[in-house]
């Protein structure tokens, strides 16, 4: 080995050369004390809430507590060199990130730094952590479906682009593999996702990374990693990390994001524990009044932001960003009901407005002047994934019953159901998703309508024939459909299913085509049927991605596939 | 003030502006901060005399005695009355914060602010006069020099007025070289660029 020292020299030449001496000014503080994670500063009397700090060893702090005499910091990194007497000093801004597209793919802390020794990060954006969501007038309702590719989750609890799905359950439920799933069922999509781990342990997460990396979903993924190592500061602003790279992709270019928080009771723990240490007064579980708003500030983030349409000149480029090219109604608001402009800059919003827009255009005597121009940054998207773990299935805690009351619906796993076998865990009964039917594709919907009902009615009629009495010929039919549907829902981790493929094996299911095969062989039967369609009918396929829809035509052809290919069906037949 | 919690300040508030307010109206407010401060002083020469002060095991009336012994008549009476309240209280152990807050509070009260110099060497007569005017006139008011000999900084100075600090020292100026050229070096390393040749 051998040192180029001219080379070295030469930078350091340069640097002095470059350098000119000005005075340092900087407002400071003292510590007065230091522990555990927070310090109390003497001093420091501008200092601003949520300010940033710097601690003369280097390491950040953030102002927690304004008080009479001093300030209350917690320490966002190792506070044992940290002493008393030492300087802090102001920095004057917010907590920040770094964000944009040099991100995905790496493995950062909480602050933006990188962990997976791939070299510094070099990326001019940086976004501030704590962010106000968007009002009601820049959202737009969720229509769009996110597909987790699990049959389970998306025929019964489909998730929408934009919506906040919790996923809870007892620990060891498989509660990360279905995040884990829907992340990699965003390959060759449009969607950027953030996986942000909250006090796991080390191994944990460098195993899920490796998951994510062996099937190619790190190329649009960013994993955030707070570890159980690292000090409870960086596990509380973590999830804010995370919506604040995010916010990046949805703002700026009206990306899809979707985030997953694993896990927020982990966050309300580290929460809590500065809390306490700060002397903030305790509360139910001693967690500090204000644990509510910390999941209900990051939560709300999660957004369906509006599409945004003009009527601009035909020249204008399609990735115009400019809202004031929109060639404005000028009649403005007094503009007829059809083609009235949506705010006073003339713009138009959702699809409502892109119809309003088009009216408007048609109406126009040089109407071959302009064109409805839609602005490529509006229609952003952040859907949550945000995961609770409960202890022995206790969902009336206090941050279960919180974080409940923020989403828009939950998956709820039970360790019974798990250990029997059927995995992903979900209890269909109790697990909801409040706005995700809407985005359901009207195919899934139509077919899988009353899935979530029968499931949860064999459910208890289960129950009830494990008391041995005799069964009517319907029940003893009730069950054995419902049998082969919760067999059929069964899928093992990281192999999402394309949404056709679901709609077909969850159709052959429902209709009843699957009654008269032993339980067993039913998972044999639905990839030899699905292989039988990808192979034979590569129309059914397209059909359905084009339209949507299932029409009585295609049902009907669908029925003869399955039929015909039933007919020759043999178990252990591999196609 | 480091030393003391804030606390232990907000405590200390308390006593020293009674006594503030005592002294004035007597007009003894500076000659109570000069035995304040002798007394601090030897409090922090002498380890002994802290301990028996402060200790919760001394018995509060034989201290309220040994202090009588001790004080009265070799100091003024105001002195020795707050050293007997402070004793009754048991908050003995404040005696240093209760300094270091009459000092504050006696500034205030006379429009002059701490200026904390810390400097390689030990000032120079000239140089404090020159200090002195330029620290007046950044304040704009009266200033009290507090120095501070630190060879660490190596040359310059470092000026602290309130939380504001201006700092012209050696040591920063090649502190932030060195962080100007650890970074420069680490953007280079990861593009690529190596000052270390394998084989």
């Amino acid at each position: 080995m051998k040192f180029k020292v001219d080379e070295i020299s030469s930078v350091i030449t340069e640097e002095i050369k470059q350098y000119r001496s000005k005075v340092d000014v900087a407002e400071v503080g003292q510590v007065l004390e230091v522990g555990d994670g927070i310090a109390r500063i003497y001093g420091l009397g501008n200092a601003m809430a949520g300010e940033r700090l710097e601690f003369s060893n280097g390491q950040f702090g953030q102002v927690f507590n304004l008080e009479q005499d001093s300030v209350g910091a917690v320490i966002m990194g190792d506070y044992l060199g940290i002493k008393e007497g030492d300087e802090v000093r102001r920095t004057g801004e917010l907590l920040s990130v770094p964000c944009g597209d040099a991100m995905v793919g790496r493995v950062v802390d909480p602050l933006g730094r990188p962990l997976d020794g791939k070299g510094v990060i070099e990326t001019p954006h940086r976004r501030p952590l704590e962010f106000k969501a968007p009002g009601i007038a820049e959202r737009q309702p969720v229509t769009e479906p996110l597909q987790t590719g699990l049959k389970a989750v998306d025929s019964m609890i489909p998730i929408g682009r934009g919506q906040r799905e919790l996923i809870i359950g007892d620990r060891k439920t498989g509660k990360t593999a279905i995040a884990i799933d829907t992340i990699i069922n965003q390959q060759g999509g449009d969607v950027i996702c953030i996986y942000v781990a909250i006090g796991q342990k080390e191994s944990t997460v460098a195993s899920v990374v490796g998951k994510l990396q062996e099937a190619g979903a790190m190329d649009y993924t960013i994993v955030i990693s707070a570890s159980a190592a690292n000090p409870a500061p960086l596990q509380f602003i973590a999830p804010y990390s995370g919506a604040a790279m995010a916010e990046y992709f949805m703002y700026t270019r009206g990306g899809a994001t979707l985030c997953v928080y694993d896990d927020l009771s982990k966050q309300a723990h580290a929460y809590r524990q500065l809390c306490l240490l700060l002397r903030r007064p305790p509360g139910r579980e001693a967690y500090p009044g204000d644990v509510f708003y910390l999941h209900s500030r990051l939560l709300e983030r999660s957004v369906k932001m509006r599409d945004e349409y003009a009527v601009v000149p035909k020249d204008t480029p399609k990735d115009s960003l400019d809202r004031t090219v929109a060639f404005k109604h000028p009649k403005g608001f007094e503009a007829p009901k059809e083609h009235r402009p949506d705010d006073v800059q003339g713009l138009y919003h959702r699809p409502d407005g892109k119809k309003h827009a088009e009216t408007w255009l048609d109406s126009l005597p040089d109407k071959d002047k302009y064109r409805v121009h839609r602005f490529p940054d509006s229609g952003g998207s952040m859907t949550a994934l945000p995961i609770i773990e409960t202890l022995e299935g206790e969902v009336s805690a206090y941050i279960p019953t919180n974080v409940i009351s923020i989403t828009d619906g939950q998956i709820y796993l039970e360790p019974d159901l798990f250990f029997a076998g059927v995995r992903p865990a979900v209890n269909v009964g109790i697990s909801v998703s409040r706005v995700g039917g809407n985005a359901q594709r009207k195919a899934m919907k139509k077919i899988a309508g009353s899935l979530r009902l029968d499931l949860a009615s064999f459910r208890e009629l289960e129950a009830f024939s494990q008391l041995g009495t005799d069964l009517d010929t319907a029940t003893q039919h009730q069950l054995d459909r419902g049998q082969r549907m919760v067999e059929l829902l069964k899928q093992p981790q990281y192999t999402p299913y394309n949404v056709n493929d679901q709609i077909l094996s969850i159709y052959a299911g429902a209709q009843g085509f699957l009654d008269d095969l032993p339980v067993n062989q039913v998972l044999e039967f639905e990839a030899a049927l699905l292989k039988h369609f990808g192979d034979e009918f590569p129309e059914i396929g397209e059909e359905l991605d084009d339209t949507g829809a299932m029409s009585d035509d295609l049902a009907d052809k669908i029925k003869k596939v399955i039929t015909d290919f039933k007919s020759h069906y043999s178990p252990g037949e591999k196609s | 003030m480091a030393g003391a919690t804030d606390k232990e300040l907000a405590l200390a508030k308390v006593y020293s502006k009674s006594m503030l307010d005592l002294a004035e109206s007597q007009g003894q407010a500076d000659e109570l901060l000069d035995e304040l401060h002798e007394l601090a002083d030897m409090i922090d020469k002498n380890a002994a005399l802290g301990a028996f002060l402060s200790s919760p095991t001394v018995d509060v009336t034989a201290r309220a005695q040994t202090l009588e012994k001790a004080f009265r008549g070799k100091a003024s009476d105001l002195l020795v009355d707050s050293l007997q309240v402070l004793n009754r209280k048991e908050r003995l152990g404040l005696l240093r914060a209760v300094c270091d807050t009459y000092r504050l509070a006696h500034e205030e009260s006379r429009n002059i602010v701490d200026v904390h110099i810390t400097t390689a060497v030990p000032l120079s007569d000239t140089l404090r006069g020159k200090i002195r005017e330029a620290a007046a006139k950044f304040a704009g008011m009266g200033v009290e020099l507090v120095e501070r000999v630190d060879e660490s900084v190596i040359g310059g100075l470092t000026m602290r007025i309130g939380d504001e600090k201006l700092d012209t020292t050696v040591a920063m100026q090649l502190r932030q070289i060195s962080e100007a050229m650890q970074q420069r070096a680490s953007q280079e390393v990861h593009g690529g660029k190596a000052y270390v040749e394998f084989g």
